[in-house]
Parts: C-alpha cells; sequence; structure tokens
C-alpha cells in the first residue's frame, strides 16, 4: 500500500526526531535538579494536584539512565504503556501469537482504559497507603 | 454463486479484518498521558476516540455478518489512528518548537503564572 508506506516516512524522521532530541537533553540535564530546563506539569502548576502525566520526564529520565525501578516509582502507568509499545506495534504488523490472544483481548477493552486512566489520575492523589506509592517522587 | 460450498482453504478463506483496537487504545493512553505537559497534542485525544469507536464496530458489524461494514470501520480505525499517532509525535515536537519561542521554561513558567493569576483574578 502506497498509503503506508507514506505515512511511515512521515511519521518516522519526526519520531526519531522526538526520541533523539529527548534522549539528548535526557542524558545532559537531570529533572531531579532544581532549576533544570524540562518544563513542569501545567495541571500541577495550576491546582496543586498531580495529573496521570505527572512524573513522566523523570520517569524517561530514570530509563535513559538504565534506572526501571526509579521509573516505576515515578509514573507506573506510563513505563507500563511504553513496555507495551513494542508488543502492540508487532501484534499491529501481524505477529498475533494464540497465547498472547487472551490478554490482547483483555487489553482491547476501552472501558478498562478509561477506568484504569481516570482511576490512576485520582489514586496517586490520595494521600494513603497504598495510593500513596503512586505519586511521583 | 457456486454451488460448492466454501472450502477451508487459503483460496476460499476470507482475509481476517483487523479492529486496530490495541493501536487506537495505546496511542490515546499515551496522548492522555503527555498532554500533561505538552498540550498542543489535545486533539489526539479526540481523534483516539473516534478510532477506538470505529476499533469497537469492527467486530460488533461482524458479529452481525456485515463483512463490508466491518471492513470499512476497519479502514476508518485505521485513518484515525494513524491520524491519532501523528498528533502525538507533533504535538510533542511541537512543543520543544513553542517552547524555543516562549524563552526556555521560564518563559513557559511565566505564561504559566499569568493564567494561574488570571485564575484567581476571576474567582
Amino acid at each position: 500500500m502506497p498509503h503506508r508506506r507514506t505515512l511511515l516516512l512521515l511519521a518516522l524522521p519526526a519520531a526519531a526526531l522526538a526520541a533523539g532530541v529527548g534522549i539528548w537533553a535526557l542524558r545532559t540535564f537531570d529533572p531531579n535538579l532544581p532549576g533544570n530546563p524540562f518544563p513542569p506539569c501545567i495541571f500541577r502548576t495550576l491546582t496543586g494536584h498531580y495529573c496521570a502525566g505527572c512524573g513522566i520526564t523523570r520517569a524517561l529520565h530514570a530509563l535513559v539512565h538504565g534506572d526501571v525501578a526509579t521509573a516505576l516509582r515515578m509514573n507506573v502507568l506510563a513505563t507500563s504503556l511504553l513496555a507495551l509499545v513494542p508488543p502492540v506495534a508487532a501484534w499491529q504488523a501481524g505477529w498475533q501469537p494464540r497465547l498472547l490472544r487472551p490478554f490482547a483481548t483483555l487489553l482491547a477493552s476501552p472501558w478498562l482504559w478509561g477506568v484504569v486512566l481516570f482511576g490512576f489520575w485520582i489514586a496517586r492523589n490520595l494521600p494513603w497507603y497504598p495510593f500513596n506509592l503512586l505519586a511521583p517522587g | 454463486m457456486s454451488a460448492v460450498p466454501p472450502s477451508d482453504s487459503s483460496f476460499n478463506t476470507t482475509q481476517p479484518i483487523p479492529n486496530h483496537m490495541l493501536w487506537s487504545i495505546l496511542v490515546t493512553a499515551f496522548n492522555f498521558l503527555v498532554c500533561c505537559i505538552a498540550c498542543w497534542n489535545f486533539p489526539g485525544l479526540v481523534t483516539g476516540i473516534v478510532a477506538i469507536v470505529f476499533s469497537s464496530k469492527v467486530n460488533a458489524r461482524l458479529n452481525a455478518g456485515d463483512e463490508a461494514g466491518a471492513r470499512q470501520a476497519s479502514r476508518n480505525a485505521k485513518i484515525w489512528a494513524w491520524v491519532t499517532t501523528a498528533f502525538l509525535i507533533l504535538g510533542v515536537v511541537a512543543f520543544f518548537i513553542s517552547l524555543a519561542f516562549l524563552g526556555g521554561t521560564e518563559g513557559y513558567m511565566e505564561r504559566i503564572n499569568e493564567i494561574r493569576q488570571q485564575i484567581e483574578a476571576n474567582r
């Protein structure tokens, strides 16, 4: 399909550029230090509460430095979703082993994700154990 | 049509119709999370939900026996999933560019503080 090729040719360089700049920035600057050039979350600055995406920069910083445990502590959801990218891309490309089929069916449920995303957003703002483990930092 | 019942050879089996659900959901979830920092990709949330709706129609129509409709939904889901992916990538790139124009993180923080003051003034 020529369609697909054009889209890939457009998407891949942009994605590679974004990833390259991102990795360079994360290797150069540390988002844990004061005065770092990474912008903070708008939602957190305005409301004082965490959003579902808070901690992604620090999680990516940890990942770029090979520290998976810290990445998970900063944003469990984003880090897990990142881990899902290669298998889902392979699934999309046609690699659909029978063994993973129940798992894929479970993940292919929009309502589950709606609950997970908004549930995560609310839960990480709750100050008690075990929810406070979800908060970044 | 022919009187011969369809055999299960690869010639006769119709191609499976992909519903693109996993892809649609994953890019939409990423758009949702990234929106916290780089909200240029906000349109990706809308197109992502459109992609998910079309994805969910594929199997529903297939179960109802509407194969042409399922194929149509599959095509639409694919298009919208691509659009959503593009919003995700371009949103992040556009955010870096806008950051440069605003004068880095400091200019960005000034803008946010202006917004915060406006919100407090309207209270």
